[in-house]
């Protein structure tokens, strides 16, 4: 039981990364239209930014994480501006195969950058053991639950209450009638990818330390992303937290009790159990099209 | 009169399909302008050109003097051009007084009165203000649509087919709301099939049909005019 409840944690805890980066991807599919198939790389771009910054250049780690995501939030705008803006007029499957492409050039670029190894990062929330009871908590799990909650309630917060946010719902609602009311589609479109990248950065400086920084490490990792978007029902924030959450624990707990050989097929077996149930997603809503 | 919007030789396309044929139309300050046609005739796309939704292919539009033609929607809306569009469009999931929200998205002032004045006109919008828009019924909808329209404080309203799919109770409701709008100073343009009702309000007409103005003139005349009423009257 005791162990059981430490997986759990474990399995919550990189689930709320997952769920951050899926509310990233979420927020471009809605307020875009496009599945934004780069996305596990652009978390892998932030963090290496974050390695340059932390552990190379050895700036305090309160510095490193406001100067990657701003790096990263850049790069993201460069790609948006060159590679996706010329393509919003066209098919959306070109679009797709654009954010593929992108996902391609990242991965070697950063492999040109710096290298094909995989470098350690130090952990940001250093601690003792925790004991309550029979269970052990790691304070890193505990820190990184923390940012991943506090980063949900702050995105719940913008997208109800600013006007920004609200404005960024229009969008996604309807498109055209946005744009009736005003709303710049281009600033739209780049505080959504500016957004997104910035909290991919966030999520793959907390995950640096426990998986390693590495160039391919935005593939796995984006493919949960993908999985937890399904599985909560494509474009619902909701949806995104839960499929996040859910992906770690099965992952955490497949691991322990089954086999870690498996560790990156128990999301695939949830996603074809989801997708068997309720092909909309658990929180998605079936499309209906009014004639 | 000094025209607050002119039409001139517009043509639009969607791919390959001509849309709109070198349209002219303009509208004076003040004045309320219908444009009537059957399904088909490109009365939308017009309303979709002139707010920058859809690129005319040739031609020049003038808002106050100022070539509008190549302007993005948000500049447009920005300069006092606001569309309740065709099928109301509200954002479903968003609260009644959030649509209304997003209708000043442009302003930096005070909106409480036109928040009120929106009230006071549709006294049901009050009631249903947390509400998902989705929630209400058509006439509901249509009554948001043209508060959330007005919230931006325009100088020129287009309505596009502001009757369709109401009941003809609620068809009065919404046309003796864009009387008292007309009344109040503001130019309005109508696109409407329901020929009878625009007329009833309009002070010129203009007749679209297959992309093309047919014929244009005053309300009254062309009440008496044989082919309008054969046709879009059925007199």
């Amino acid at each position: 039981m005791n162990l059981f409840l430490q997986i759990c944690i474990q399995g919550l805890m990189l689930g709320s990364m997952y769920a951050i980066l899926t509310l990233g991807y979420n927020i471009i599919y809605s307020t875009m239209g496009m599945a934004h198939y780069a996305q596990g790389d652009i978390m892998m771009v932030g963090a290496f930014f974050a390695l340059d910054f932390f552990v190379t250049m050895d700036l305090p780690i309160y510095v490193a994480i406001p100067l990657s995501v701003i790096c990263n939030v850049l790069v993201m705008l460069v790609i948006e501006r060159l590679a996706y803006r010329p393509l919003y007029s066209r098919s959306r499957t070109l679009l797709l195969l654009c954010t593929i492409g992108v996902s391609t050039v990242l991965r070697n670029a950063a492999q040109l950058i710096w290298g094909t190894q995989s470098f350690n990062f130090p952990t940001i929330f250093p601690g003792d053991i925790i004991h309550i009871g029979e269970v052990y908590l790691v304070p890193q799990n505990l820190w990184i639950l923390g940012v991943g909650v506090v980063m949900m309630l702050l995105l719940n917060l913008f997208m109800k209450k600013t006007k920004v946010g609200r404005a960024m719902q229009a969008v996604s609602m309807n498109r055209s009638a946005a744009a009736l009311m005003g709303v710049n589609m281009q600033t739209i479109t780049m505080i959504t990818y500016g957004m997104s990248a910035g909290m991919a950065t966030l999520a793959g400086v907390m995950l640096a330390p426990i998986v390693k920084v590495y160039s391919t490490m935005g593939v796995s990792i984006g493919a949960k992303v993908m999985i937890s978007a399904v599985v909560g029902g494509m474009g619902s924030m909701p949806g995104a937290i839960l499929g996040g959450l859910l992906v770690g624990l099965v992952e955490a707990l497949g691991g322990m009790y089954i086999s870690t050989t498996f560790k990156e097929a128990y999301p695939v077996v949830l996603l074809l159990v989801v997708l068997l149930n309720r092909p909309q997603g658990i929180l998605g809503r079936k499309k209906v099209v009014k004639v | 009169m000094e025209h607050v919007l002119s039409v001139e030789q517009v043509s639009a396309a969607y791919g390959s399909i001509r849309a709109l044929k070198e349209v002219s139309l303009h509208v004076d300050r003040g004045e309320c302008v219908a444009i009537i046609g059957a399904n088909g005739a490109g009365k939308s796309t017009l309303m979709k050109v002139i707010s920058g939704l859809l690129p005319a292919s040739s031609g020049t539009i003038r808002y106050e003097g100022s070539d509008i033609t190549k302007w993005p929607t948000h500049k447009i809306v920005a300069a006092g051009i606001a569309q309740v569009p065709e099928g109301r469009q509200v954002f479903s999931e968003l609260s009644v007084l959030d649509n209304l929200k997003m209708g000043a998205y442009q302003r930096k002032d005070d909106i409480q009165p036109e928040i009120d004045t929106a009230f006071q006109t549709f006294p049901i919008l009050e009631k249903r203000m947390h509400q998902m828009a989705g929630s209400l019924s058509g006439g509901e909808q249509q009554m948001l649509a043209m508060s959330r329209a007005l919230m931006s404080k325009p100088k020129l309203l287009l309505l596009d087919e502001p009757s369709m799919g109401l009941s003809p109770l609620l068809v009065k409701t919404v046309f003796d709301t864009v009387r008292r709008l007309h009344e109040s100073g503001l130019s309005i343009v109508l696109v409407e099939q329901n020929a009878r009702m625009a007329l009833s309000v309009a002070d010129r007409l203009y007749v679209l049909a297959t992309g093309q103005i047919e014929l244009e003139g005053n309300a009254e005349e062309l009440q008496q005019d044989p082919r309008v009423r054969d046709i879009y009257l059925g007199i």
